[in-house]
This record gives C-alpha cells, sequence and structure tokens, in this order.
C-alpha cells in the first residue's frame, strides 16, 4: 500500500509529468539556426547582398517587396515557420541547400539562389509561377528525396511556397543585379534588377497555365519518326528506343545541369519521370525543358502540334 | 534447458542488435535528417530490400540512402529475430505460458513497428516518426523481458524483504516506466521538431529525479538483494552518462555553443554523433529501468509483521 506521503510525491511527479506533455504536445519546436552570413569576393557584392537582404528581409524574417506582391500568395512568414521544420535540413537556412545532410543525397536538393526551379508550367525563359512549387510540395518529385508533402495543408503549401517564392526571387534579383555590378553602383544595379525581374514574375504568373489544346492522334509511327529525326533531336540524348542512351551504367558521361550535378537522361518507357507523368506534365516538360538541366526547350523548334505528337509516344511506350 | 538456452541467446543477441544496430541506426537517420532519402518502401526504386551493393546505390542515391537501407534491413533482421523467438516458444511445450506471450507480443509489436516505419515514409509524416521511435524502445523494453526470463538465474525463489518497502519500490519503479515513455515521446517530438524543447527538458528532470529516488531504495532498503543492487549501481552510471550527455546536447544542439564550431563539417559530424549518443543511452537507461522493474516486481516477496 503506497504511504500519504507516496501518494503527494506521486501526485508532484504526475503534475511535471503532465506539464512536460502538455508543452511537448501544444508548444512549437523553435528552430535554434539563424541564417548563415554569406560572404562574397568582393565589397561591392557584399553591399549588394545587404540590400537585398533589406528588401527582401532576412531570410528567417522575410518579406515580400510591394513589386512582387501580385506574384506571391500566402504569408511568406508563416511559411518559413513550416519550411524550418520541413525543408531547411535540406535546402539550407537561406535556399543555398549548403547543408551536409544535403550532401548525403543524390541528387542534391535545389539550391534556390538561381532563381530556377526544374519543373515548370511557364516558358523556357520564364521564372517558375508560385502554384508549379506549390503541385511539387503536393505531388513530391519520387524517387528522390523531395518526397510528397500532401500531408500539409493546402493554406500550409501555399504558405511554403510564398517563403520558396521570396528565396527565389530574391536569389534571381540578386544574381541580375549581380552581373550589374561592373557598371553600376549597388543601389542601382539592384533597382533596375528589381524591375526587370518584377516583369518577368509577373509575365510568368499572368501567362496562361494549359497547354495549347491536345490535337487528334497522328499516323502510328509518325511520333517515332518525329523523335528519331534530326529535328527534335531526342534520340541523340534518349537513343532511338527512348531508353536513354546515357542513362545505364555511364552516369559519368557528364551532363551537367546549373548547379553543376550529373544529370543523366530518363529512360523514358519505364521508371518514374519526375514533376509527373500526365499529358499536361509532359507538354510542359518538352514545350519548355527542364530549367538548368541538359533537356533543352522544344517551344522554337517544333509546333504544338508535334510537342503533343510526342506526348502521345511516351505515353505509349510508357502504357506498353 | 537446450531450449532455455537457445531462447536466451536469441533474445540476447535481438536485444544487442535492436540496441546497437536498428536503433543506432535509426538514431543516425533522425540525427542526420535522411529519413526521406528516397520515399519509396520497402525497397529502393526497384532495388531489392535486401540488395547489400552499398556503393552502387550510394552512387545512385546518396550516402544518406544507404543508411536509410541499412535501417531497414536491421530492422528485418530484428523481426526475423523476433520471428525465431516466436516459433521456438511455440513449438516447445513446456515453455512457460507468459514467456509465450512475451515472444508473441514482441513479434507483433515488431510487425507493427514496421508497418509504422513504413507509413512515417509512405505519408511523410512526423507524428508517425514519433510514434516509431517510442516503438522501438518498446521493443528493447521487451526484449529486456525476454532475457531475463529466460535466464537461469531466473529460477531463483524471490526474496522476501518488507512489504512496505516492496510496495513503494514497486510503485515508484512503475512511476519510472511511465515516466521514460513519456519522456520518450518529447525527446522524439523535439528531434523531429514538432515540440518544444522544453518539454522534454521538464520531463527529464522529472524522471531523473525519480530515477535517483529508485536507485537510492534499492541500494539503501534492499542490501542483500545482489541482482537489483548491481542493476541500481549500473543504472547510476548510465544516468550520469545520459545527464551529461543531455546537458552537452543542449548545449551543442540548441543552446550557447551552438556557434562554437570551425565550420559546417564539424559542426554535423558532432552534433549527430551527439544526439545519436545521448538517444543510445537514453535506450540502455530504459534496457536497465525495466529490469529493475522486473526484478521488483516478480523476485521481490512482500514479508509482512505478524
Amino acid at each position: 500500500m503506497a504511504t500519504r506521503r507516496d501518494l503527494i510525491a506521486l501526485s508532484v511527479v504526475a503534475l511535471a509529468a503532465a506539464t512536460g506533455l502538455g508543452i511537448s504536445l501544444t508548444r512549437p519546436f523553435e528552430a535554434p539556426l539563424v541564417p548563415p552570413i554569406r560572404s562574397f569576393d568582393t565589397a561591392a557584392e557584399n553591399q549588394l547582398w545587404d540590400l537585398v537582404n533589406a528588401e527582401f528581409g532576412p531570410a528567417d524574417a522575410p518579406t515580400i517587396p510591394a513589386a512582387f506582391a501580385d506574384v506571391v500568395r500566402g504569408d511568406a512568414q508563416r511559411g518559413r515557420k513550416l519550411y524550418e521544420v520541413q525543408c531547411l535540413h535540406c535546402h539550407g537556412a537561406d535556399g543555398y541547400a549548403d547543408t551536409y545532410t544535403a550532401r548525403l543525397l543524390t541528387p542534391k536538393p535545389r539550391d534556390f539562389h538561381l532563381g530556377v526551379v526544374k519543373f515548370t508550367t511557364t516558358a523556357s525563359d520564364a521564372p517558375p509561377r508560385q502554384e508549379d512549387l506549390e503541385r511539387t510540395l503536393e505531388q513530391g518529385l519520387e524517387p528522390t528525396a523531395m518526397s510528397s508533402f500532401g500531408n500539409l495543408k493546402p493554406g500550409e503549401r501555399t504558405d511554403l511556397a510564398a517563403y520558396v517564392m521570396n528565396l527565389l526571387i530574391r536569389g534571381s534579383v540578386f544574381e541580375d543585379a549581380r552581373v550589374r555590378l561592373e557598371q553600376q553602383a549597388p543601389a542601382d544595379a539592384l533597382a533596375q534588377a528589381i524591375d526587370i525581374e518584377t516583369a518577368r514574375w509577373a509575365a510568368a504568373a499572368a501567362a496562361p497555365t494549359d497547354p495549347p489544346a491536345r490535337p487528334q492522334l497522328q499516323a502510328a509511327g509518325a511520333e517515332l519518326e518525329l523523335f528519331q529525326s534530326s529535328k527534335a533531336g531526342c534520340f541523340v540524348c534518349h537513343g532511338n528506343d527512348g531508353r536513354g542512351l546515357f542513362a545505364k551504367d555511364t552516369p559519368a558521361l557528364s551532363l551537367l545541369d546549373i548547379w553543376g550535378e550529373a544529370s543523366a537522361p530518363r529512360d523514358l518507357r519505364e521508371g518514374p519521370l519526375l514533376g509527373g507523368e500526365s499529358a499536361t506534365d509532359l507538354y510542359w516538360r518538352i514545350s519548355s525543358g527542364i530549367k538548368g538541366s541538359p533537356m533543352p526547350p522544344m517551344e522554337d523548334l517544333l509546333s504544338p502540334e508535334e510537342i503533343w505528337s510526342l506526348v502521345n509516344l511516351v505515353q505509349s511506350w510508357r502504357a506498353e | 534447458m537446450k531450449a532455455w538456452f537457445t531462447i536466451h541467446r536469441l533474445a540476447w543477441l535481438g536485444l544487442v542488435f535492436t540496441i546497437g544496430l536498428t536503433i543506432g541506426i535509426g538514431g543516425t537517420i533522425t540525427s542526420t535528417e535522411v529519413g526521406m532519402a528516397y520515399p519509396t518502401w520497402p525497397n529502393i526504386n526497384g532495388s531489392s530490400l535486401f540488395n547489400i551493393f552499398y556503393g552502387k546505390l550510394s552512387e545512385a542515391f546518396g550516402i544518406g540512402s544507404v543508411v536509410e537501407h541499412t535501417h531497414r534491413q536491421a530492422a528485418s533482421l530484428t523481426g526475423l529475430i523476433m520471428l525465431v523467438l516466436a516459433i521456438m516458444t511455440w513449438v516447445k511445450k513446456e515453455t512457460p505460458k507468459r514467456m509465450r506471450n512475451l515472444a508473441t507480443v514482441s513479434l507483433l509489436v515488431v510487425i507493427f513497428q514496421g508497418l509504422l516505419g513504413a507509413n512515417r515514409v509512405l505519408a511523410n509524416d512526423y507524428l508517425v516518426a514519433i510514434f516509431h521511435a517510442v516503438g522501438a524502445q518498446l521493443v528493447v523494453a521487451l526484449l529486456v523481458l525476454m532475457v531475463k526470463e529466460s535466464a537461469t538465474s531466473w529460477e531463483r525463489p524471490a526474496q522476501p524483504f518488507p512489504a512496505h518497502r516492496v510496495d513503494r519500490l514497486r510503485l515508484w519503479t512503475t512511476t519510472t516506466m511511465v515516466l521514460l515513455f513519456l519522456n520518450l515521446f518529447a525527446a522524439a517530438s523535439l528531434r523531429q521538431k514538432q515540440g518544444a524543447f522544453s518539454g522534454h527538458l521538464i520531463l527529464a528532470i522529472t524522471t531523473a529525479c525519480v530515477l535517483l529516488f529508485v536507485i537510492q531504495q534499492v541500494l539503501t532498503k534492499f542490501r542483500g538483494h545482489v541482482q537489483l543492487q548491481r542493476l541500481a549501481k549500473t543504472t547510476a552510471h548510465a544516468l550520469g552518462t545520459q545527464l551529461a550527455l543531455g546537458v552537452a546536447a543542449w548545449a551543442f544542439l540548441l543552446g550557447p555553443l551552438i556557434g562554437s564550431f570551425p565550420d559546417e563539417d564539424t559542426r554535423f559530424l558532432f552534433q549527430s554523433i551527439l544526439a545519436t549518443a545521448h538517444l543510445l543511452c537514453g535506450v540502455l537507461v530504459l534496457a536497465l529501468v525495466t529490469a529493475i522493474w522486473q526484478e521488483a516486481k516478480h523476485k521481490l516477496k512482500p514479508e509482512v509483521k505478524v
């Protein structure tokens, strides 16, 4: 039998345990990390970086400048909190993906500082729209470490995408202004970069999201002929049969993306296709290319009908 | 006798394997945050779960995928050991019912753990990850019970001690077990970035205080009980180490020393090792407390004064 002293002590312990458990269940994790202080080669670049941070807020307290208010939806600050839990260990405290965890993964997590992501529904020279990021968050990019975040609520994905938009836009503004530093002072270079980038991001956001209507199927064989033609040139990397000439056993055949990572052409007949397998996904992939990768855009080389015929071909291969 | 010896050895093997490999690698996964190195389960993009070509795997998916892959392989072998243990207890008719139940429950818990692990990956769900972490400790506790109950020394009779002392020890060892699992939940929440540090801190301090009281009780009130004395002394050492590791983990992962690393590589390596060591020492404390709880429950005979 427990004594009165035991019961009193047990009550105190139960109260402490309930308090600890209650805090664990209700109070959010507070990330201890602060964004690394970036240092660049020249004083002008460092000054420009400070100006960009003043414009977009530091990476852990983001703000969306008024010029970009129309292209970003959601609460970037709430998105940052989610980013700290869900994304930071791979994509880094300020989106440079230079964490140690990122080094343990292949392919490497996306480095946002160039303002480029691979899978978009925009023209080849256009930046992504926020919906592209939200779709990637929802669907993931299997079989890479970028898994689906479909378990987040839609509003949370919007906030998270808003924060990633902040990182992407700040990156592209910085890189745009950086190349102007030889001729301009940092403040002037930034002002001009913001003007140009505002127009680019706004145009991408306003462009139609659906590809041109899909035409009737062409005669059998025409698609393969196009695939193997010098006009489209798909066979050069993907092989005559679409299996990916360099895809197997020869990853060292050094096709690199703009982040310096090996980028082997996909086997189009089997295995996952990153960025989705729907007809629309495939259309954009062929039309705009995979941004930053060796997969070039076909929008200037092929008509929409021809692009659709390649989509038909890939889908027929995958259905076999 | 031979069958018991085999079960005992197998349970030991399972325990060492579970703590050293499955939980050790699992803890490393959380420390290095590579749990989602590839979001398929159990195979890696078509490559078998039992693929041991780690070099090729690393080349294709990165070292992180090898860490995750070996955790799944170790967990599969833990499951296999549990299955053999369960079959052995079912086949041997002279096996005590309690032992058979323990083996069956352990097997079911391990299978459930595997399904939780799958769900954690496929749904990318942090809450599932927390329960997966706590479930692993439950497997350890069950294995400790099996190791002890299959030992020949378990045949010894219960030792008589004053009833009020026995009751008190049983009450507080049970309380410690409950606190340990609550604290494990809080710690897993913290490691999965879902819960505040202060929750884990409060529970850790509470658990440590209660455990110190248990140790003090054993050392002073049960002097003649060799097994309990030995377990209490070992637990005291493990608790001291665990508290030191806990303070270090706080200082270097969350507290004032977080900025004291010369470079990112050193920071990552040191923090990962520290966090995993803190986890493993915690598992050791749980295993020892489970053993004390079991001794207190079955090997103490309340002596009523007439």
